[in-house]
């Protein structure tokens, strides 16, 4: 079929279907034969759409939180090995969806998979060039660190020979050092046991080469390119080092991401991670449920976790907060800041006993009480009188009516047109 | 409905000491609380002002008897003031922030009011920045910006201490400081002077809470045991009334400081029990008392336990139990039960006469319990009365009437995780004293049979029967919103039944044929089949229960088992092939064998797509039913000797087990001697746990594939697994294959004695035996140490669902409580309970899932059932209703 065509055709209903589904039947509607096989097939997938579209009022936010929460009982708890591979391993299972979940600021393992250019880095030899530009090499790994009680001092020795110099270079911020010819001796100032174990401390974890928090690389070959895997993950530093395709970097720590590339990013990664948890453990939950989840972390512009720190902490309503977590700090503070809860959420409608703003709770139907009957007036008076007075009774009445013919109004001017539309 | 009162809003204070003055209704002086009478004391902790507890008396303050009257609040004075520990925080920061001598905060004028512009414009973004920081640097100033007074170093010393310079500040103090603070500068502290002034802080007047909310227990001696609170009360004026005692009697300070010490603790304590750092004051018995604090907190404090969480009539509980014959959207209600429960009907035209039966029917069952009368008098209906009641019958009186069959109610299963754990059903009065379900819908409640014990609610007007109607009805959850399948469908038997009645060899006479139809009760499908016929085919029979026009065809889950087969096995791999592929059209199944994915998967989700939720549940009914009885018909069952081998095969296992077991010795031999090629980014160690692993789970896999050969296809637990009725080969495996090697933490077992793992083996052992590989199989029997290793290996996963399912517990409240205020606006966008838009577009397409297919909408006919061809589309005539199409230009 002519995709001229086709397109005229689907522009006509632009806006009434998202873009996504329109280019997708786009690519569908190509093996059409004619024209009519065309429209009659537009026709098809809009009234598809249209009956599976969302009814206003619908929870969703529970529905997400069931959704994901549910299967939550079926996952496992344990680490995972990839038997066989050579893969770092990563938490799964429930574990890891708190951790998401929770907006930590580190991942209890952070790695990272960093695809290399596929033009530039053709052999492995290169590609072990770059990882060992990637690996953080700090004073520990290349040498012996040991307390010397005599001299009161840390004593750097079995040094691997390149390192010497960058060691020197590294030692120089500590200032009180003396080097040996295979060794160095780092004076403590202080002249404390306590001190020469921070001091040890410190001049072990001294950065000597790589990228910092990158503690160990992997290089694997996949569909001809190659890519390394790290534990540790330094999404910035990472970014600058040549050879790494840039568009195809990925790091498993959110935080980190947000920080360079921004909340939209984020938001991303928060679905891809959570998604990526559910699908090893074989648990089938809709992406529009984990995207409800990330937009409503990400809301802020800032990553906020589930839970206390986070979303419900930051809640407008006193009631809702203090029936989550820290009941008295939040009514505490309530009290001083003079605060008001105006009872639109769900839980404090429920602790109040109105019908929560939820579902057909969010329909407010307007009716006008049957006029003839004179007994029946006197009745409907005599109950809303209880309560309310009668001028608001009659006010009520007054509204109803209005929105009644409002309603009427509407319907005689949508109905001819609809009937219009029709025999065109 | 009727006009009714609605709380709007709710506005949080501090109590100042004038408003306690003011509402108080009477001054505890006395620590007692009766007399010898029995009679409350006046001005005791059980004063009549206070409120009633005891039935017969009245309240002195507003004349209500018991639970007419909702109490009265009372005071003591304090003879010294004492700080509130709840606010304790609040109170230092306010100390450090303002000037000992003029109460100004110390800050200049031009920094006031620069934070006072950006609160003004944005408080609720600046609010809590600029207090941080206003008091971060108030805090610093060592000289009053304002009188020029030198300002002392303040020190809380947690809970409710105040040092100065080294110098106790005591809350007499305190008070006369926060006193002159100025109310323009409280917005710096965070507070509204209208809702809180600092000196509210320091307790002068204690309010004491009404008897109501602290009641006393008479316990069956006919002693009095008194509420926690009346305790501490009680404890405050008992030391408040002997520090006054001692200021009065002129005592040494130090003592009188004492004193006021114990009062600031006892106050403290009467407001939270659990302050770190001082000890919890205890009941006589030695139990911490509960005071205020803990009465509100936790899960079982009045938030979570009494406000949000309320409790219901109409409702009923008992154990479940299984009856095909009930549709899925039923339950069966014992008698007992429904006789109980009542409907509330309004007496109309159309109903009166019913009604006036139920009700001249008393005490029988179908029997109306109350009459209620439009002027609120409520008459029971009993034998005596029933005439007169039905004779005075009239319209708009309402009848609560017995629960009767095809009422629709709410039925639940706890933990309710889901939408589907509460359901809408219609209820089937039945005898005995179970509820009963059909089989089909222990999924979305995740029930099963073996004591679990589910609620049933009663809607008690209209407008929510018609919600469990409409919304809640089991019928209308088939689909499940977490991803878009059937998420009811008939499973276990239903599966087997029709996986054996739809083989492509089973030929069933026509007396057969009646007999299934007729125990199945699908009788209403037999016309559908040609009865003029002598014999029928299994797939003729499951036909019938497929709509007329429909058509479709999908691979079942048979194309998993194909893959195990080897190619060479040609002739096997066609006659699964051949089963694999189902062929439907215009409701013929005309080849391919109906498994798990018919009768709960893809056939049923196109079902329920193209012919809607009623045509769908009557599917899953029949299905269930046909696949119950079929495979009665045939018989299923399942033996010990089922599982036996051959002796050529059993061989064949142990072969292949020792030829794995080698292959792991000469693993090890390498590793000793160094020569292991480490996996890169491991070590040896590493390395070598992760060959023996994957060699061994291969050798496994292996000796399963041996025992699944032997057993053949018909054997029925083979039969299970390939259906997906229930099993897996995997069972198959570790019941007459090898158990195979047991992990705790996802590695081989290592731990317990030194070095090795039980004194049956050396130490440094690493041969597969001594690490928990389990050879043998559990019909074989285990020996004691693999026996051992496995009971290691079950510990853990049961500790791991123990601490599961309290973590995925808690994460789900934290989900519910973060998201709950969402819902989808009229103009589809997504926006929280104060209008917030969260998403522009629900899941950036305003889509259902649970009316997609796995998450996507069908935009192709032939996505939701192949057949038709395109061809139909020339002469077809499509309906308006889209509304968009041009039909001039159709017809060129």
């Amino acid at each position: 079929m002519d995709t001229e065509l086709i397109d005229e055709k689907l522009r006509e209903i632009e806006g009434q279907m998202p873009p996504l589904l329109i280019d997708k039947l786009r690519e569908k509607l190509i093996g059409c034969k004619n024209l009519n096989e065309v429209k009659a097939r537009i026709a098809w997938a809009l009234r598809s759409y249209k009956n599976s579209r969302i009814t206003p009022g619908e929870a969703v936010g529970t529905l997400a939180a069931q959704s994901i929460g549910e299967p939550g009982t079926q996952m496992t708890m344990r680490t995972f090995h990839y038997a066989g591979v050579a893969e770092v391993a990563v938490p799964q299972g429930l574990p890891r969806l708190i951790e998401v979940l929770d907006a930590k600021r580190e991942p209890d393992t952070p790695v990272m998979r960093i695809p290399l250019e596929k033009e530039k880095v053709k052999t492995r030899e290169d590609a072990e060039q770059i990882a060992k530009k990637l690996r953080e090499v700090v004073i520990s790994d290349v040498s012996k660190l040991k307390n010397n009680l005599s001299e009161m001092s840390v004593d750097i020795t079995e040094i691997e020979p390149q390192y010497m110099d960058d060691i020197e270079k590294s030692l120089k911020k500590f200032g009180n050092y003396k080097r040996y010819k295979d060794g160095f001796r780092v004076l403590s100032t202080k002249r404390s046991i306590a001190d020469l174990a921070k001091i040890r401390k410190k001049v072990g974890k001294n950065k000597l080469a790589g990228i910092k928090g990158i503690r160990r690389v992997m290089i694997k070959e996949e569909e001809g390119c190659f890519v390394i895997y790290t534990e540790g993950s330094n999404l910035r530093e990472t970014y600058r080092v040549k050879g790494v395709d840039r568009n195809q970097i990925y790091t498993n720590n959110i935080q980190e991401i947000y920080e360079f590339m921004g909340i939209e990013a984020a938001r991303e990664a928060i679905v891809r991670e959570a998604k990526q948890v559910l699908d090893e453990q074989n648990l089938t939950v809709d992406i529009r449920h984990l995207m409800l989840v990330a937009d409503m972390m990400t809301l802020t512009g800032e990553i906020s976790a589930i839970g206390r720190h986070g979303i419900s902490g930051s809640k407008t309503s006193v009631i809702a907060k203090a029936a989550f977590e820290e009941t008295t700090k939040h009514l505490i503070n309530a009290s001083i800041r003079g605060e008001e809860d105006h009872l639109t959420g769900v839980a404090e409608s429920i602790i109040v006993g109105k019908p929560p703003p939820i579902g057909t709770g969010i329909v407010k139907l307007g009716m006008r009480l049957t006029q003839p009957a004179a007994k029946e007036k006197k009745k409907s008076k005599a109950r809303t009188g209880g309560v309310a007075d009668g001028k608001a009774a009659s006010l009520e009445t007054k509204k109803a009516k209005a929105n009644e013919e409002e309603a009427e109004s509407r319907g005689k001017q949508e109905t001819p047109k609809q009937k219009k539309t029709s025999k065109n | 409905m009727i006009a009714k009162k609605e709380i709007r809003k709710l506005k949080f204070r501090v109590f100042s000491p004038e408003r306690i003055r003011q509402v108080a209704v009477c001054t505890v002086e006395v620590p007692d609380t009766y007399n010898e009478d029995g009679l409350p004391i006046k001005n005791g902790l059980m004063d009549l002002r206070m409120g009633v507890i005891d039935p017969g008396l009245r309240c002195k303050t507003c004349g209500g008897k018991i639970k007419e009257c909702k109490g009265h609040f009372g005071k003591i004075e304090l003879i010294r003031p004492v700080v509130h520990v709840e606010y304790a925080k609040k109170v230092y920061q306010v100390l450090a922030m303002t000037c000992r001598k003029c109460g100004r905060v110390l800050l200049s004028d031009e920094e006031i009011s620069q934070y006072r512009e950006k609160v003004e414009q944005m408080g609720f973004v600046y609010g809590p920045i600029v207090e941080r920081e206003a008091f971060q640097k108030a805090r610093a100033k060592r000289v009053c910006p304002h009188c020029g007074e030198r300002q002392g170093e303040i020190k809380w010393e947690k809970p409710y201490f105040y040092l100065e310079d080294r110098r106790r500040l005591w809350p007499t103090e305190i008070r006369n400081r926060f006193e002159l603070i100025l109310n323009s500068d409280l917005f710096l502290m965070g507070m509204d002077p209208e809702s809180a002034r600092p000196e509210w802080f320091i307790l002068q007047v204690l309010p004491v809470a009404p008897v109501t909310v602290r009641p006393s227990i008479t316990l069956e001696t006919g002693d009095r045991s008194e509420d926690d609170l009346t305790h501490k009360l009680g404890d405050i004026v008992r030391i408040n009334q002997r520090l006054y005692e001692n200021i009065e009697g002129g005592a040494p300070q130090l003592s009188i400081e004492d004193t006021w010490d114990l009062l600031q603790y006892h106050v403290a304590t009467y407001f939270d029990n659990e302050i770190t750092g001082i000890p919890p004051a205890r009941h006589r018995s030695g139990r911490p008392l509960k005071t205020l604090t803990q009465r509100l907190k936790g899960k079982e404090g009045r938030f979570r336990h009494n406000l949000s969480g309320k409790r219901v009539n109409f409702s009923a509980r008992t154990p479940i139990s299984p009856d095909p014959n009930l549709s899925l959207n039923e339950v069966g209600v014992p008698y007992d039960i429904a006789e109980e429960l009542t409907v509330p009907e309004r007496v109309e035209q159309f109903n009166k006469e019913k009604l006036i039966k139920l009700i001249k029917n008393n005490p029988r069952y179908p029997c109306a319990k109350y009459v209620l009368k439009g002027e609120g008098k409520r008459i029971r209906v009993m034998e005596e009365n029933k005439e007169v009641v039905a004779e005075g019958l009239q319209e708009r009186d309402i009848v609560e009437r017995q629960l009767m069959d095809g009422d629709y109610v709410i039925f639940n299963r706890q933990p309710s995780l889901h939408r589907m754990s509460m359901m809408g059903h219609r209820a089937k009065i039945l005898p005995y004293k179970t509820f009963r379900i059909n089989t089909t819908v222990t999924t979305p409640y995740n029930a099963d049979f073996d004591g679990d014990e589910m609620n049933l609610h009663v809607p008690q007007n209209p407008e929510a029967a018609a919600e469990v109607e409409e919304l809640m009805d089991a019928k209308n959850s088939l689909i499940s919103l977490r991803y878009g399948g059937p998420i009811i469908g008939g499973k276990h038997d239903h599966v087997s039944g029709m996986f054996l009645l739809t083989q492509d060899d089973v030929e069933l006479s026509k007396e057969e044929a009646e007999i299934l139809l007729g125990f199945a009760k699908l009788e209403k499908y037999a016309h559908r089949l040609d009865w003029k016929k002598e014999s029928f085919s299994g797939k003729e029979i499951f036909s019938i229960l497929l709509p007329p026009d429909f058509s479709f065809s999908y691979k079942n889950k048979l194309r998993k088992y194909l893959d195990t087969i080897p190619e060479t096995d040609k002739e096997l791999r066609k006659r699964i092939e051949r089963q694999m592929l189902v062929k439907i059209e215009n409701g013929k199944l005309l080849s391919g064998v109906i498994d798990a994915e018919g009768v709960g998967g893809v056939l049923l989700h196109r079902i329920i797509a193209k012919y809607g939720n009623l045509v769908g549940k009557e599917f899953i009914d029949s299905v269930a039913r046909l696949g119950a009885t079929a495979i009665t018909f045939f018989g299923f069952t399942y033996s010990i000797a089922d599982s036996d081998l051959p002796q050529e095969a059993l061989v064949e296992i142990e072969k292949n087990l020792q030829e794995s077991i080698n292959e792991v010795s000469r693993l090890i031999e390498k590793f000793t001697k160094g020569e292991l090629e480490p996996i890169p980014g491991k070590t040896t160690e590493e390395s070598l746990e992760d060959y023996v692993l994957q060699i061994l789970g291969k050798s496994r896999d292996k000796s399963g594939e041996i025992a699944g050969r032997y057993l053949g296809l018909e054997n029925h637990a083979v039969v299970m697994a390939r259906s997906g009725a229930r099993g897996s080969m995997l069972n198959l495996t570790q019941m007459c294959g090898s158990v195979g090697q047991q992990a705790v933490r996802g590695e081989r077992i290592k731990r317990g004695f030194i070095d090795r793992t039980t004194s049956h083996f050396k130490k440094g052992e690493l041969t597969p035996e001594s690490r928990g590989f389990v050879t043998s199989s559990f019909k074989k029997g285990l020996s004691p140490t693999e026996y051992f290793f496995h009971a290691m290996g079950g510990r853990e996963g049961l500790v791991d669902t123990a601490i599961r399912t309290a973590r995925s517990g808690y994460l789900q409240r934290r989900l519910i409580n973060a998201l709950q205020d969402l819902i989808v606006a009229n103009d589809y966008t997504v926006r929280d309970s104060g209008g917030v838009i969260v998403q522009f577009m629900y899941g950036e397409d305003g889509v259902d899932v649970s009316k997609t297919y796995n998450g996507e909408v069908p935009l192709f006919e032939e996505e939701i059932s192949e057949g038709k061809t395109i061809e139909k589309y020339k002469q077809e005539e499509f309906d308006d209703e889209v509304g968009m199409i041009d039909y001039e230009e159709f017809d060129e």
